[in-house]
């Protein structure tokens, strides 16, 4: 399941700007910000995640602590097993 | 929740349109280039995602009403100012105190007759829309042939110089739509929405204009395309059918994302407002205006989104009878 997650959030971050080129074997623990990950970026990457992951609503506050693709997936998973 | 006001049966010649568009962007403005190190932003960024290199403001001396006469002014010669029997401005900063209403204040500086009906609406991005239906509706019911749409709303009032989020985005403007029978393009199948509940995420605290950005791009990024949608499939229509989506220009990142959700060619959705930033709801007619005389162009959607929540749609279909 968390591959899943993973190949997802990779789509959505290899489509949210041509600036931005993610690795999943080599990037997942660098921050949003290296990245390239600007604030409307931030703002479209979340929304997608929610959409795209099935977790429901992200709160302000921890989108704002959620700053590496490894950060959410254990966000991610941990929704997830909540849900479950 | 919407609602339609099909007039299609009635012959294009008859219809109450668009006719013509005056619009007032103010000379004076602030560049985002200069606040880029005070803001903390890159100039890709401005350039790329804002879309918006200058905000314009108005002087000091001029309010509300002063910018709509200054659009006015743009269209008066074309105007007999007797035969206007309606005028109704869209704002929510008002001119002096808001008493009276702008629409009176403007209808005594343009010398209007006393037989002119005046009211104003108080919407933001939505408004556009909303005004186009409003003032159709109030002319054909009332027998009216001539009207004026205004948009006025300088958010310079209420913007916190040192807010980054509304800041670098919001610039003033003002529009004046001449409506009448003898038209350029006929708005119809109107749709609106509203979600009171999330209103806080844009709106003014005591006198400064608070934005959640994220909430109001969530917001914008989903019920848009939705409504859009709907409105295509109702009208039996598809992204083809639609010469030109006319996106309030709230941004260049999230028109780009509603193009990009509705799979819109980007050269069907025109941006521009990087001269002079997001003016709420001037945005719409001050695109509108580029395309009146554009042949080329037959069907339009015009689509405005933000306070309340609010949003609106609407087609436009060229009259090709005038």
């Amino acid at each position: 399941m968390m591959n899943n997650a993973l190949i997802t959030i990779s789509d959505i971050l290899n489509n949210l700007s041509p600036d931005i080129k993610f690795n999943s074997e080599t990037d997942c623990d660098v921050t949003l910000a290296d990245l390239g990950v600007d604030s409307l970026d931030n703002m479209s990457l979340f929304l997608e995640i929610q959409e795209r992951c099935g977790i429901g609503e992200i709160a302000d506050e921890d989108i704002d602590r959620l700053t590496s693709v490894n950060l959410i997936l254990a966000y991610v998973k941990e929704r997830l097993d909540k849900a479950a | 929740m919407k609602f339609h006001t099909n007039t299609s049966k009635i012959p294009m010649s008859l219809a109450i349109g668009i006719v013509d568009i005056g619009t007032y962007i103010p000379e004076k403005y602030i560049s985002n280039f200069d606040r880029a190190d005070e803001f903390q932003v890159e100039n890709d960024f401005i350039i790329k995602k804002l879309g918006v290199e200058n905000v314009s403001r108005k002087s000091p001396h001029e309010d509300t009403a002063d910018l709509a006469f200054s659009a006015w002014q743009k269209i008066a010669h074309t105007v007999n100012v007797e035969k206007i029997r309606c005028l109704v401005v869209c704002t929510q900063n008002p001119h002096g105190n808001g008493m009276p209403h702008t629409s009176a204040v403007l209808h005594g500086m343009i010398g209007l007759s006393d037989n002119c009906a005046c009211f104003d609406i108080g919407l933001g991005c939505s408004g556009y829309v909303y005004g186009l239906s409003i003032v159709k509706a109030f002319m054909q019911s009332n027998g009216l042939d001539s009207g004026l749409l205004v948009t006025a709303d300088p958010y310079s009032k209420i913007v916190d110089p040192s807010d980054r989020n509304t800041a670098m985005l919001f610039g003033d403007a003002a529009t004046v739509t001449l409506l009448g029978r003898s038209s350029k393009f006929v708005p119809d199948q109107f749709t609106f929405g509203t979600a009171g509940s999330e209103g806080s995420a844009l709106h003014n605290d005591s006198g400064t204009l608070t934005m959640n950005g994220r909430a109001v791009f969530g917001f914008s990024s989903s019920r848009v395309p939705e409504q859009i949608t709907q409105l295509l499939e109702e009208s039996a229509m598809g992204v083809d059918d639609v010469d030109l989506f006319l996106f309030h220009q709230g941004s260049r990142f999230i028109v780009e994302k509603l193009a990009h959700k509705l799979k819109i060619p980007e050269h069907k959705v025109p941006i521009n407002l990087n001269s002079q930033g997001n003016t709420v709801s001037s945005s719409l007619p001050l695109l509108l205006q580029s395309y009146l005389n554009d042949d080329a162009q037959k069907t339009l959607l015009l689509s405005g989104f933000g306070v309340g929540l609010s949003w609106a749609s609407c087609l436009a279909t060229r009259n090709c009878e005038n």
